[in-house]
């Protein structure tokens, strides 16, 4: 068995462009997604945390909600809203990598959000009263006070990444799988395991392991030197 | 009660404290520039909620309270018992309200701070940090600066220290100062005046 799995891991990194080229849409797919989770979550993060403590705990709560949904719950829900007769059918983005990378934004932005916002929960109300008596703009202040919970930043962000890369269910329903445009690490595994190929999935599950580990290993080295 | 200077602050019949529920009901003041204001009274007897009252971080409860100052650090500036220092160096924390740089360096050297501007502020001392605290709210040079328990962890001797650099900081004469605190002390020869708060009972 590990020889097969060896066999096949050598013949993945010599030869076998295909899985470069699925590793490469698997990286651009959930990069794409947790840079839009970022982009979203942080300003909605900061408006939460400083919309007193209702709607602190409101966030809270949905952000801890959303991020226990299973995956393939999203991947059918957005199916239905980007299928031909569904509100979204318009704009044919179903099987598409963008539909792939809508459904991980989902599954990363709880994450982030919980993530930052115990964070910014945290930090003592002096900071914030700090940057309001010293006349700082509302932007400034954002910009303040999310740089003092960076640590946290990067932590949700490489847990958002995590969740991204290595979900199946809802990249398998609104991607589709489809060789050459969005068939991703987690759906080829998914497939060559219904093929019968246990050795050449095991061996893409470390592939997608490599990347995991490797994305962990920059947060870490980002939170050791600040 | 009134002051010498320019009138920064007009209290009358002023309630103070946090979500409506009164901390303390403040005897009728001025404060002027040049001067220097002791508020006294035991722990709960609402010195803090008065201080982020003046400073417009909290907004009175009932009453009068006039304010005529400038808009944002160059008016009121409220420094914390425990002050927060953010992460970096001292001078970014002096640079907060965006200070020129001699602004920046003249502060410094006022709270001799000017050989740690380099330095991480959260690893300094709690006298230190005090003191960036402090001169970050000089940097602004604000009309009224609002000053919650110095004492707090310092010792005689950086107790003394602050009140030199205080009264370094306000010889140019147009910033008023208050200081809520449990020892009153003398400023040389600025002009001190005292408003003893009592804890609301009711």
């Amino acid at each position: 068995m590990f020889a097969e799995i060896g066999r096949a891991l050598a013949l993945i990194v010599n030869r076998d462009l295909e899985v470069w080229q699925i590793t490469g849409v698997s990286i651009v797919v959930s990069t794409s997604a947790v840079i839009a989770a970022v982009a979203l979550g942080l300003p909605l993060t900061y408006a939460l945390a400083r919309s007193g403590p209702l709607g602190r705990r409101l966030g809270m709560w949905a952000a801890h909600s959303v991020a226990a949904l299973p995956t393939v719950v999203v991947g059918l829900t957005l199916y239905f809203v980007l299928s031909a007769g569904g509100p979204l059918g318009w704009t044919k983005l179903l099987y598409t990598r963008t539909a792939m990378a809508i459904g991980q934004l989902v599954l990363a932005l709880p994450l982030l959000v919980a993530v930052v916002l115990g964070a910014l929960h945290r930090l003592p109300g002096s900071a914030s009263e700090a940057l309001v008596t010293h006349g700082v703009t509302p932007a400034r202040r954002m910009g303040w006070l999310l740089w003092e919970v960076r640590s946290a930043i990067a932590s949700g962000t490489f847990l958002a990444f995590s969740r991204a890369f290595t979900e199946l269910g809802s990249a398998l329903i609104v991607g589709g799988n489809i060789r050459g445009a969005t068939r991703t690490l987690t759906t080829y595994v998914a497939l060559e395991y219904n093929r019968g190929d246990d050795a050449r999935a095991i061996a893409l599950g470390v592939i997608l392991l490599a990347v995991a580990l490797v994305a962990n290993a920059l947060m870490h080295a980002f939170m050791t030197e600040q | 009660m009134t002051g010498t200077g320019t009138t920064l602050i007009r209290a009358r019949d002023l309630s103070v404290g946090y979500s409506s529920s009164v901390a303390a009901l403040v005897p009728d003041f001025d404060v002027s520039s040049g001067l220097v204001w002791h508020i006294t009274g035991p722990n709960g007897s609402g010195k803090t909620a008065l201080l982020k009252t003046l400073a417009g971080l909290l907004q009175p409860i009932a009453g009068r309270l006039e304010r005529r100052l400038g808009k944002g650090s160059g008016g009121a500036l409220y420094v914390h018992s425990v002050p927060y220092l953010f992460s970096g160096s001292v001078r970014r924390n002096l640079s907060l309200a965006r200070p020129s740089r001699p602004q920046v360096e003249d502060a410094a050297g006022t709270f001799g701070l000017a050989s740690l501007l380099d330095r991480d502020a959260s690893k300094l001392s709690r006298g230190e940090q005090r003191r960036v605290a402090l001169a970050r709210a000089i940097a602004c040079r604000p009309q009224l600066l609002l000053v919650d328990e110095p004492e707090g962890g310092l010792d005689e001797e950086a107790l003394a220290a602050w009140r030199e650099c205080m009264i370094r900081a306000l010889e140019p004469g147009d910033t008023a100062l208050v200081v809520a605190t449990h020892h009153p002390v003398a400023f040389e020869d600025i002009p001190v005046r005292e408003i003893r708060l009592c804890p609301n009972r009711t």
